[in-house]
């Protein structure tokens, strides 16, 4: 479907290197990173605004490298809509088939098509310039929905918008995705939407992929310290592996992890805050037991964060709500950890 | 405090003791300091407003409160003493003083109006023999100042009050010649100039004849200045910078040296002028040459003495401010928007037509009209490249020059023609914000 080869361009004094991937029919893909990490560029680039140094771009198989951005029919939405404030919501959305000189049925019908799946058909004849945050970006999606692009290249829609209504699009898109098909590309800051949305997630960093592939994969298990720390592995950690019966031990500070792991010597490990858990109860033998003084309690709503220190070690664990209310944590006390082998993931360390 | 029939009757006795008083005061005090005497009917008449002032108090004022009631009665005093005591006392005063008693009275309510009852006064009589354009001024200046000052109310800022009442100096320096020259004829006098049957013929053809080079040359410059200003504010290259301080050169060339140099250009005795011409010629030919009026249109075209001239000084003088102009139009216009276009189908022209056109639109047009008022107003290049045939400005020079420097019949003309291109300039700018745009 997009098939990039090695794309490389700089703008002013940043530059996107190197990048390679490829996205399928029907693949939600979610490019996570920072802010200024480049990924704006990776989109407009993908979609013809500014050509490339050097590599090459596939859709479909054919090479668009060079096609100017009105011959590559791809769909476009940029963080903040982008709406042509002339034109009201409709004529908005007939932009794209009306420079395309499709019949006027054809363009009304799929008006009204986007219009009932978006929800906005109360909005059709309004200007759009007293439209809401999450209003606009529906629209600037129907727009780009509306010339039918095989493919939607999505720069952090969900960004400008409050909570509820991130919520809110965050389901259209999802629903938009499940009932049209349309492969989506979507860069994203926010891990939360990355895991709700993406069926295959890159990392970027720097201008640069440092990850892609599946999102379990890439959320599961990082292949480097940047990727570990991005997807919200708080524990993140060097070692020395080593093969004990049935599996690996890793060797960190002064403890030893025991972990599923293949590799051998120096790695990094990571492990996910959620897979620890508060090991008091003893209902369930972990392979990895620790003992840690609590340092700090936070609540993050649905889960409370706690630091704790084993052997001069720091660990954030996250304790689901549930769980601390029936045994609450106070900064001070000792308490008992357990994970499970499988959950300490380890990479090659320099990575 | 309402009109109780108490307050009533406190107020109708005040108002009786007010009106002798002031009666006793016009009839027998006037002649006893020295004032010309008023005589027992004026006086009693002016009784008699005096009176009807402090009834209209009782029953109105009286509801805005005790402290309504003094300024009142302090504004009837302030108006009493200018119009008799300031003002001599004379019995055209007094007869005149009863007028605006009432005027004060009736306006009292909606005290903003009370300045332009004010403006009258200070107007007529402070500046008797300026009354039109201070009054004009002023009306103009105090509407301005009530809107400032409800919005500085708003954004609680004083400061911007003290700032506007501070560009007082500045309106009165730029716009008082202005208006008190346009009051200098009477529009009969005006009339008469514009549809004389000896000269007017000369005046209307030099009018019209600016009117028509100004938006001639107005054309070319959009023409050719926008495309320019577009590519300055869409593409980044080496000299750009050079270019955009170049574009800003013709404002600060002395307008006869502008002249100076297009004549030795293209003057009639320049090769240049020569091969322009034989080139039109021969484009005259490919028409029939000078027996159909198509080929006579290219034969002979001249710069000097002639309008090709005018049109290009005024281009030459005029383009900086449409350039400006376009290029702050085209910067308020977010590059994405045309690469969303783009990305929709439109190429690169139908992107600038659909989208950069319409919403740099209002800028577009503002600059049009800098550009179109720079040329109707230029005069140094044009009395050197064509004194005939005249424009506005050049005949209202050559009237001037010929009366031995002294404004005489030229004034007539100058004020026709400043009062057509300041209609058109207003009519131009109401038409930019009301109609063409009315979306945004």
């Amino acid at each position: 479907m997009l098939r990039l080869e090695n794309v490389t361009r700089s703008v002013g004094d940043f530059r996107i290197a190197g990048i390679s991937f490829s996205v399928e029919p029907g693949d939600y893909v979610i490019v996570l990173g920072p802010t200024g990490c480049g990924k704006t560029v990776l989109l407009e680039t993908i979609a013809g605004i500014g050509r490339v140094d050097e590599g090459r771009i596939f859709i479909d198989g054919a090479d668009v490298t060079r096609t100017p951005p009105e011959k590559r029919n791809i769909g476009f939405v940029y963080q903040r809509s982008m709406l042509f404030p002339h034109y009201t919501v409709a004529e908005n959305i007939r932009y794209g088939m009306h420079v395309r000189k499709l019949p006027e049925t054809e363009q009304n019908k799929r008006i009204n098509i986007l219009a009932e799946m978006l929800n906005i058909g109360r909005l059709l004849e309004r200007s759009v310039k007293n439209l809401s945050g999450g209003e606009s970006q529906k629209v600037a999606l129907a727009r780009a929905l509306a010339i039918e692009p095989p493919i939607l290249l999505l720069d952090e829609p969900l960004a400008p918008l409050d909570p509820p209504t991130r919520e809110m699009l965050r389901r259209e898109i999802l629903k938009m995705h499940r009932q049209l098909g349309t492969t989506i590309l979507h860069v994203e800051h926010d891990q939360v939407t990355a895991r709700v949305l993406g069926q295959k997630i890159g990392i970027m960093h720097n201008g640069t992929i440092l990850q892609f592939g599946k999102a379990e994969d890439v959320l599961e298990r990082p292949d480097s310290e940047l990727v570990a720390r991005f997807v919200g592995m708080e524990n993140v950690y060097r070692g020395w592996a080593s093969a004990a019966h049935g599996g690996a031990e890793v060797k960190v500070g002064g403890m030893l992890l025991k972990s599923t792991t293949t590799l051998r010597g120096d790695v990094g490990l990571c492990i996910s805050p959620e897979a620890i858990h508060a090991a008091a109860g003893g209902d369930r033998q972990w392979a990895n037991v620790l003992d840690g003084t609590v340092r700090e309690v936070s609540d993050r709503g649905s889960v409370f964060k706690v630091m704790i220190d084993v052997q001069g070690q720091p660990f954030t664990v996250h304790v689901s709500r549930r769980e601390y209310e029936s045994r609450p944590l106070a900064a001070g006390v000792v308490a008992r950890f357990g994970f499970d082998a499988a959950k300490v993931h380890c990479f090659k360390e320099g990575g | 405090m309402l009109a109780t029939r108490e307050n009533l009757r406190t107020g109708l006795a005040l108002s009786s003791l007010a009106a002798a008083a002031q009666f006793l005061v016009v009839w027998l005090l006037w002649p006893a300091i020295g004032r010309p005497a008023s005589g027992a009917a004026i006086s009693a008449f002016l009784a008699i407003v005096a009176f009807l002032c402090g009834v209209n108090g009782t029953l109105n004022v009286s509801r805005l409160g005790r402290r309504a009631l003094m300024l009142y009665a302090l504004g009837y005093a302030a108006l009493f003493i200018f119009f008799m005591l300031y003002l001599e006392g004379h019995v055209r005063h007094a007869l005149i003083f009863p007028l605006f008693a009432l005027f004060f009275a009736s306006m009292f309510h909606f005290g903003p109006t009370l300045g332009y009852l004010a403006i009258v006064l200070i107007a007529y009589f402070l500046f008797p023999l300026h009354a039109l354009p201070v009054m004009l001024l002023l009306a103009l200046y105090y509407t301005l100042f009530i809107q400032v000052v409800r919005a500085a109310r708003k954004a609680d800022n004083y400061l911007l009050i003290v700032f506007f009442a501070l560009s007082l100096l500045f309106a009165a320096i730029v716009f008082f010649p202005l208006l008190h020259f346009v009051v200098q004829r009477t529009p009969q006098d005006l009339v008469k100039t514009f549809f004389d049957k000896v000269d007017g013929a000369q005046v209307r053809e030099a009018i019209g004849r600016s009117l028509y080079t100004s938006t001639i040359s107005t054309a070319i410059t959009l023409v050719l200045g926008l495309p320019l200003a577009y590519v300055l504010v869409r593409a980044d290259f080496k000299g750009r910078a050079i270019l955009d301080v170049a574009i800003d050169i013709p404002i600060m060339i002395p307008p006869p040296i502008i002249g100076i140099a297009i004549l030795m250009l293209v003057g009639s005795s320049t090769s240049i002028a020569i091969d322009i011409r034989h080139f039109f010629e021969s484009i005259g030919g490919l028409f029939g040459g000078q027996s159909t009026a198509i080929g006579r249109w290219f034969h002979g075209v001249k710069f000097e003495g002639a309008v090709p001239g005018i049109i290009f000084a005024q281009v030459l003088v005029s383009s900086p401010f449409l350039i400006r102009s376009a290029m702050t139009a085209f910067r308020g216009v977010d590059p994405r928007l045309e690469y969303v276009s783009r990305t929709l189908g439109a190429g690169p022209l139908g992107t600038f037509r659909r989208i950069t056109l319409p919403l740099a639109g209002r800028g577009l047009f503002t600059g049009c009209i800098l550009a179109w008022g720079r040329s109707i107003s230029e005069f140094g290049s044009i009395h050197l490249i064509a004194q005939n045939p005249p424009t506005g400005p050049t005949l209202i020079y050559t009237l001037f020059s010929s009366k031995g420097g002294t404004p005489g019949p030229a004034a007539s003309v100058a004020i026709i023609m400043a009062l057509v291109s300041l209609s058109i300039f207003i009519m131009l700018h109401v038409l930019g914000s009301r109609m063409i745009w009315r979306r945004d």
